[in-house]
């Protein structure tokens, strides 16, 4: 199934897109007026360069008389282009379109059913489920806030670059590039599973805590372990925020 | 933690005004400059690597607390003020070069309504794309890169200044033996329509390498365009015959002169204008496949205009600003219109405005969406688009069609910068909000400088910039703009292209991959070159992930390939500059 809906597309894309982009005979027909100007004008150019004797003078007249062509040239009004165009190769374009939209409505339902395999093999083995790893990641930031809190005590709000914050900084990298980043990559999976208002709701948490994260890392390097501390505290309460919706 | 605590150490340094006033003179000297690139080279540059690394030294020399997230405002400010070189510089000089008489004043409102414009769309647009859909930005990766060095620690910054060293290298060894590209198609005897060409760009592996995967689609969409369309094009006759070519009779054109015809023609007449079709196509199938999240965020905005901010809404501009940044666009759009042509009247000008609000919102969402894809914008293809549709709305006003145009190009260049600003922001944890206030309030001076130099250049009698121009400015965008404005004079539109590609792009939309209309669009759009490049950077990933995994990936490949994006973009302007100012042009 997968393999035809493939098929499907790409013999639709590519039989439109040619059919799409055939000329017109007048148009065809303008575009080779323009030609012949363009290489009346070329041999004129080289003939002036090289001298008389380059071009006779009935090959004059004639690159001459191509070259005035396009001035009075008329061309292919835009709707009467489309006519043409539609007359000459629209029969295909429609097969095409046709292809291609069959080809989209198969890939999807054959992404519908991966997806709701995938899903419920991820449910069954419990520990990929999306409601343990959002569980893992706010455990970690909680972890971040009480090591942050700590070192605040410890150290104060601004203590300047500082290599104290370096271990809460290489967390929090850890923390992006690994479990946030990770979920952020299961996106067609959580649309398809929760639907798109529900998974709109829980990634605008997500990506509010993602970036309250990153804020901290940043303060971190500017040695502002309050703005950081405030940061994973935002970020924290993000991520309460998602765990508390109805995921279903 | 306690208050005391907290309160014992100084405010967080982020939203301030030296990080803004720095940011505004990054932003105004970098406007000036490149609006004069702009004309001698018919492209500009972007400057959020400039200005995190000026806006780094500045800010630390007037205070040692100064942070990495107040250097992303000045970033984000000195972009904004910037991005006006390019959308001025690309259409306006159309109006000078046609000898037409213009009012400056529609041309300002236009342009600042365009960088308004720009920056509300975003509003609701930056949860969707950075928040929900994760979206790459592979320029905004490498700007956080930059802005996190002073932290990342020394393997780290050894690896981003190594994929600096390795990228500038490169482009410099390209740049003084004059290749730009390396033609492995003619290497191994391939005919012309099969083109096998990889452009010398770590700039572009580089954010294939960021994009990995995801960029799959595009690298398909290229071989799509140029190795399926071009030699059926060519086997099956789509082409002008030989001897249709012919300007003398009894003659053929020879087979070089027919390949380059034949190549233009599938470049120029086929492959961009249907992928333009696809790129449009393709974000309104995204719009909506994904309503009801739009939706959703939209409802949040309310929610958090209605608490005064609850939790997490003052980290988001709320929906009110974005009414009121939509109505006073559309107000500066309609008084531009009326400026710009005394003899249309109030209706037209009203449904002029409209429209182009309209589909600079559209156009946006498309630049947004790519750049946030692959970090390739199609600006010109949308300005265009846009400067078609007000030349037919205003009854085939040249001067209503630029004036209109400047306000999408300015506007849809605003929303890819700002979105790219914004996932770095992201990235380094800034509030969306404080961003978006500091452009608000001072991206539209680049305006006034953009605009101003331009009238500086053209000279108090006129003539300073144009082909031939004795300066050596030879607008090449605007020129190719009064190229296009006298074909849609004698009614030559690709319509049937666009509405090709149209259909196909909402067709794509049926697929489950999000997103698919815009990069087969996208890899249409653009020349086979970038592409391949761009596919050598997302093939190297996809391997580098399954053999290191994904921990290597995030901890070495992100700031190698940041520095590849970072050394070319730096190494190309030091580069420009240095041509200008010894005289050499470029």
């Amino acid at each position: 199934m997968s393999a035809l809906a493939r098929i499907l597309l790409i013999a639709g894309v590519a039989i439109s897109a040619s059919a799409g982009a055939q000329l017109s005979a007048p148009t065809l027909e303008v575009q080779a007026t323009l030609a012949r100007a363009s290489l009346a004008e070329a041999a004129l150019a080289t003939a002036a360069r090289e001298g008389a004797k380059a071009l006779s003078t009935v090959d004059r007249a004639a690159a001459e008389a191509a070259v005035a062509a396009r001035a009075v040239l008329k061309k292919e009004p835009p709707l009467d282009r489309v006519w043409s165009w539609g007359s000459r190769a629209g029969l295909l374009f429609l097969l095409g379109l046709v292809l291609l939209i069959a080809g989209g409505l198969l890939a999807r339902r054959v992404e519908a059913a991966q997806l709701s395999e995938s899903g419920s093999e991820g449910d069954a083995e419990g520990g990929s489920s999306l409601e343990a790893q959002l569980k893992g990641i706010s455990d970690e930031v909680e972890a971040l806030c009480a090591t942050g809190d700590l070192l605040l005590a410890e150290i104060g709000g601004y203590p300047g670059p500082n290599a104290q914050l370096s271990t809460l900084q290489a967390k929090l990298s850890a923390l992006s590039a690994g479990p946030v980043a990770e979920l952020g990559e299961q996106r067609r999976r959580l649309q398809h599973k929760l639907g798109l208002r529900a998974f709109a709701t829980l990634f605008s948490e997500l990506s509010g805590a993602e970036r309250n994260l990153n804020r901290a890392w940043s303060a971190l390097t500017d040695g502002h372990l309050g703005e950081a501390q405030a940061s994973l505290e935002r970020a924290r309460d993000a991520m309460r925020r998602c765990q508390a919706l109805p995921l279903g | 933690m306690s208050a005391e605590e907290r309160a014992a150490a100084p405010p967080y340094r982020e939203l301030t005004l030296s990080a803004v006033l720095i940011g505004v003179l990054i932003g105004s000297v970098m406007t000036a400059a490149f609006v004069y690139i702009a004309l001698q080279l018919g492209f500009s540059l972007g400057g959020s690597t400039v200005a995190a690394i000026l806006g780094f030294g500045a800010l630390r020399g007037l205070s040692k607390q100064s942070t990495i997230i107040e250097n992303n405002i000045n970033q984000t400010v000195a972009s904004g003020v910037n991005n006006a070189s390019a959308g001025v510089t690309f259409t306006l000089p159309a109006l000078f070069l046609m000898g037409e008489n213009f009012s400056v004043w529609s041309a300002l409102l236009s342009a600042i309504a365009g960088t308004f414009l720009g920056i509300v769309i975003i509003i609701p647009l930056r949860k969707q794309m950075i928040e929900l859909e994760r979206l790459r930005f592979p320029s905004g990766i490498a700007v956080a890169s930059l802005l996190r060095s002073p932290g990342a620690g020394v393997r780290q910054a050894k690896l981003l200044l190594g994929g600096f060293a390795v990228a500038a290298l490169v482009h410099v060894c390209a740049e003084v033996i004059e290749v730009s590209a390396i033609d492995f198609g003619g290497m191994i005897s391939l005919p012309s329509y099969l083109p096998l060409v990889v452009s010398i760009s770590f700039a572009s592996v580089g954010a294939g390498l960021l994009a990995g995967g995801g960029g799959l689609p595009f690298v398909a969409g290229g071989f799509l365009a140029w190795w399926a369309i071009s030699p059926a094009a060519t086997l099956l006759g789509w082409f002008p015959e030989p001897s249709a070519l012919a300007w003398q009779p009894d003659t053929v054109a020879s087979a070089a002169e027919q390949a380059e015809i034949n190549g233009g023609l599938l470049y120029g007449q086929m492959l961009r204008p249907l992928g333009i079709g696809i790129l449009i196509g393709g974000a309104i199938s995204g719009v909506i496949a994904s309503f009801p999240a739009l939706q959703s965020a939209l409802q949040g905005l309310a929610r958090s205009a209605k608490a005064g901010g609850g939790a997490g809404g003052a980290e988001e501009l709320d929906l009110k600003t974005l009414i009121i940044g939509l109505i006073s666009a559309f107000l500066l759009l309609f008084g531009a219109a009326l400026l710009s042509a005394e003899s249309l009247s109030v209706g037209r000008c009203l449904l002029i405005a409209a429209v182009g609000l309209l589909w600079l919102i559209l156009a946006g969402l498309v630049v947004a969406q790519a750049t946030g894809m692959t970090d390739i914008s199609p600006l010109s293809g949308m300005s265009l688009i846009g400067v078609t549709l007000m030349f037919f709305l205003s009854g085939g006003d040249s001067v209503v069609a630029v004036i209109l145009g400047v306000a999408v190009c300015v506007g849809i260049g605003q929303c890819a910068d700002m979105m790219s600003d914004l996932k770095a922001g992201h990235l380094i944890g800034a509030q969306p909000r404080r961003q978006q206030l500091a452009q608000l309030a001072v991206a539209w001076i680049g305006v006034p400088v953009a605009i101003g130099v331009l009238y500086l250049l053209w000279g108090s009698e006129g003539g300073g910039f144009g082909p031939g121009a004795a300066s050596g400015l030879s607008a090449p965008q605007g020129d190719a703009l009064r190229g296009i404005l006298d074909g849609l004079r004698s009614g030559d539109a690709p319509l049937d292209k666009y509405i090709a590609g149209g259909g196909i792009g909402l067709a794509l939309g049926f697929h489950p991959v999000g997103g698919l209309g815009v990069l087969i669009g996208l890899a249409m759009y653009l020349p086979f070159e970038v592409t391949l490049t761009y596919a050598i950077g997302c093939f190297g990933a996809i391997l580098l992930q399954r053999r290191l995994g994904r921990q290597w990936m995030s901890d070495t490949l992100v700031p190698v390939a940041a520095g590849f994006i970072i050394g070319e973009a730096l190494t190309s302007i030091v580069i420009v500059i240095l041509k200008i100012s010894l005289g050499g042009g470029a």
